[in-house]
């Protein structure tokens, strides 16, 4: 336990040049805003070994001299044993290499003054110089109730500021106040120790132990009573959902097409500055296609943290987690999991970064196991371009197919859920005990800086995986390199035979590049694979040509598309209908269509159940510490999606054959 | 047309589950029935023995509840709510809002 600094004013240890100030306090209390204020996006987030839970550091620079700031994960008691509570208890008791504290920083809520103090007095006995920031006193203020921050503090004999970071109020001298910072007295200490210390303070300062938040709150119960209800509570989150993924869609198409226009753009220009050769080949085919295809899915990321942020800060995220709980127990999930499974909408990674809400171990692991099941957006393209084949004049067909595509995934998910739970995971789940803060309307700045600080973070891990990710899917799919096939160079000389006109010898050159892409694709070391577990997708309908599709998309699915148009012999293009009907028209050797129904659905159910994405695998490996559970991952979803799609092939093949309907 | 129905504050000697209480209802906390984690949890949370609190939505047919302790509102799962036994102190009335019956309004 560190000495009783004497000193009133904050000091840093000797081998640092800047003192550090440890942020702690219960959930909720506006903790993470007052960080925001005083760090701005300096931060940096910090994972600590073995442990899910993250802490935010970051520099105020608000008030000379500067201080380190490390703002610890909201909790609502030191001695509890959650991940949250030894990160905290560790951190406060110099336990964490690189992160003791030289002071504490106390963030108080006025309006529950009685569960703040008692907070505050436990952390005294670390004797860490303290300071107390009491926030929500707007709200304590609406409620009646005035609070009188320097008496408080002639009480504690420590520092106490009034300060918001909502509104900015208070934190500069907050940030000045730092360096007071000092270990509450002895004296103060053991009077504060006394039973019915807090009451009495309540009571001097407060005119009532009970008078903070006791009076009926109407609007809140007319509110609860709503997003709380079975039925009505439901509807609205349902309806609420469906808004957020409209507007993830809408507003991140615009990113999306500048990042894949500013993508190509560097491409081109690096393609027609480097001669060629390996290394051109290896920077634009493999090192800028690839890191195009993870940035480009950052604006839906963004969005979704964004709007997420911005839900959970009107305090009624806790509200449908309190709803959904009812559905979620029934598969061995808490109410709190289907935020991460929304999030894989978008993309598994973020959603499995947000498994970190979930405070059970086997909980959050069940989750982190199933969320990949959740329809992701690098599915959609996939499921586009297999519902068009499918369904090609059909658009309400088409569109039944695409939602069941999403439903199948929440099915899977949830039915693993309830299978894991039952067996590998089996346990005591923990009921839910949530706590509903009040409700408030949203500060757009911290859902900001909470969308910056997940999007860096999103490319941070996915980055590095994906990048090393790209060199290996190139280096298989560009080695061993061969030569142009007698039919591609036979097409290349007639070309440039004189007097042909230009449009000829364009479309000449066009198919000759269509062949010898064909040719490395099926000489290179991916279609060698392909062509040898062949006969494993056989009976999914799939040819040598499709398996090394498949194959290469489990690495990353969004490939697929791109893959199979080179391996088909059709051109890839950004019209879904063109290339669909392309492909539609493309043959396997004996003459039958490529995509016939039977395949096409069993393909389909195929993409929507394995698990085609590294960057997931890797992702799961670093949230669960250890290469068993991604494992499982990979070959649970990869044999269901296998045995559904060889069910669905049999039984589209079968009824087709006994009706005789054509699709 | 017959008077309003004023309900007596009858305070419980024997201490019921809070998923046998009313919304509205004001009690204080007897016991526990929790293991020492899910205890602790609950106290730090500022649920805990004789702390008094009031049901803000009432545990239905298996679903969760609601309720108020000072300024914390906490849900709690029906696992949870069975096993925490309180007694209440006082009914919601059906009064008229202003009437000087001295009970919570329903």
């Amino acid at each position: 336990m560190p000495d009783e600094r004497s000193a009133s004013a904050l000091s840093s240890t000797a081998s640092r040049t800047m003192a550090r100030i440890a942020m702690v306090g219960n959930p909720n209390v506006g903790k993470t805003s007052l960080f925001n204020r005083l760090c701005g996006l300096r931060a940096k987030t910090a994972n600590f070994p073995g442990s899910t839970v993250e802490a935010h550091i970051g520099k105020c620079t608000i008030a000379e001299p500067i201080v380190e700031i490390v703002d610890l994960p909201g909790i609502y008691a030191m001695d509890l044993a959650l991940p949250e509570s030894k990160l905290c208890r560790d951190c406060v008791g110099g336990r964490l290499e690189g992160l003791e504290p030289d002071a504490l920083l106390v963030v108080v809520d006025a309006t529950n003054l009685q569960r703040g103090l008692r907070f505050a007095l436990s952390l005294a006995a670390s004797r860490r110089a303290m300071i107390i920031a009491l926030t929500m006193t707007d709200l304590a203020n609406a409620r009646g109730v005035s609070i009188d921050p320097n008496k408080l503090s002639d009480e504690l004999g420590i520092p106490v500021i009034r300060a918001n970071g909502r509104s900015g109020v208070g934190v500069e001298e907050l940030a000045r106040a730092l360096h007071q910072a000092r270990p509450i007295p002895f004296a103060h200490l053991e009077a504060a120790r006394a039973p019915g210390w807090i009451d009495r303070q309540i009571e001097g300062s407060l005119g009532g132990a009970h008078s903070v938040g006791a009076d009926e709150d109407s609007l809140s119960d007319r509110l609860d009573s709503a997003f709380t209800h079975p039925v009505l509570g439901t509807i609205c989150f349902v309806l609420l959902m469906i808004g957020v993924f409209v507007a993830i869609f809408r507003l991140a198409e615009w990113p999306m097409n500048w990042i894949e226009a500013a993508f190509g753009w560097l491409g081109a220009e690096t393609a027609a500055i480097l001669p060629t050769g390996v290394l051109n080949s290896l920077l634009t085919d493999g090192i800028i296609a690839g890191v195009a295809g993870t940035v480009v899915f950052l604006p839906q990321i963004a969005i979704l943290f964004f709007l997420l942020a911005l839900i959970e800060d009107t305090g009624y995220l806790a509200r449908a987690a309190f709803v959904m709980d009812r559905l979620m127990c029934r598969f061995g999930l808490p109410g709190t999991a289907f935020i991460p499974l929304l999030s894989s909408h978008a993309c598994a990674l973020p959603g499995i970064m947000s498994t970190r809400l979930i405070p059970e171990p086997k909980d959050r692991l069940a989750t982190i196991l199933v969320a990949p099941f959740m329809s992701c957006s690098a599915r959609v393209g996939v499921y586009v371009l297999l519902v068009t084949i499918l369904f090609p004049t059909n658009a309400l067909y088409a569109g039944l197919a695409f939602a069941a595509c999403y439903a199948l995934g929440a099915l899977a998910a949830l039915l693993t859920a309830l299978l894991f739970r039952k067996t590998i995971l089996r346990g005591k789940s923990r009921p839910m005990v949530l706590e509903l803060p009040p409700y408030r309307f949203p500060c757009f700045r911290t859902a900001f800086y909470t969308s910056f600080d997940r999007s860096v973070v999103f490319l941070k891990n996915a980055g590095g995986i994906i990048l090393a990710i790209c060199v290996v899917m190139w280096w298989i799919s560009a080695y061993p390199q061969s030569e142009a096939p007698p039919q591609a160079q036979a097409l290349v000389a007639e070309a440039s035979i004189e007097g042909i006109s230009a449009d000829h010898a364009e479309t000449l050159l066009l198919e000759a590049s269509v062949l010898t892409g064909q040719h490395q694709q099926q000489h290179s070391f991916a279609g060698q694979i392909g062509r040898a577990v062949q006969p494993i997708f056989e009976p999914l309908g799939l040819d040598d040509r499709l398996t090394v599709a498949v194959l290469t998309s489990f690495l990353a699915r969004e490939v697929f598309r791109s893959t199979v148009t080179v391996l088909v012999g059709t051109s890839d293009g950004d019209d879904d209908d063109r290339v669909a009907t392309d492909l539609r028209s493309a043959t396997r050797a004996d003459g039958t269509p490529l995509f016939d129904p039977a395949t096409s659905a069993a393909l389909l159910v195929f993409f929507v159940l394995a698990m085609q994405c590294l960057p997931t695998l890797a992702v799961t490996r670093r949230e669960t510490g250890s290469w068993k559970w991604p494992a499982l991952q990979f070959f649970w979803m990869s044999g269901v999606a296998y045995a559904a799609a060889l069910l669905t092939h049999a039984v589209v093949a079968g009824t087709l054959n006994s009706v005789g309907v054509l699709l | 047309m017959s008077a309003p129905t004023h309900r007596r504050s009858t305070p419980d000697s024997k201490p019921r589950p809070l998923t046998e209480l009313n919304r509205g209802d004001r009690a204080i906390v007897r016991e526990a029935n929790l293991d020492a984690e899910h205890a602790a949890t609950l106290a730090a949370m500022g649920l805990c023995a004789s702390c008094e609190l009031t049901i803000c939505r009432a545990s239905g047919r298996g679903s969760p509840c609601i309720v108020q302790i000072d300024a914390t509102r906490l849900g709690l799962a029906p696992e949870v709510a069975q096993k925490i036994l309180a007694t209440v102190i006082t009914k919601p009335c059906d009064c008229p809002p202003n009437s000087d019956c001295g009970q919570a309004p329903r």
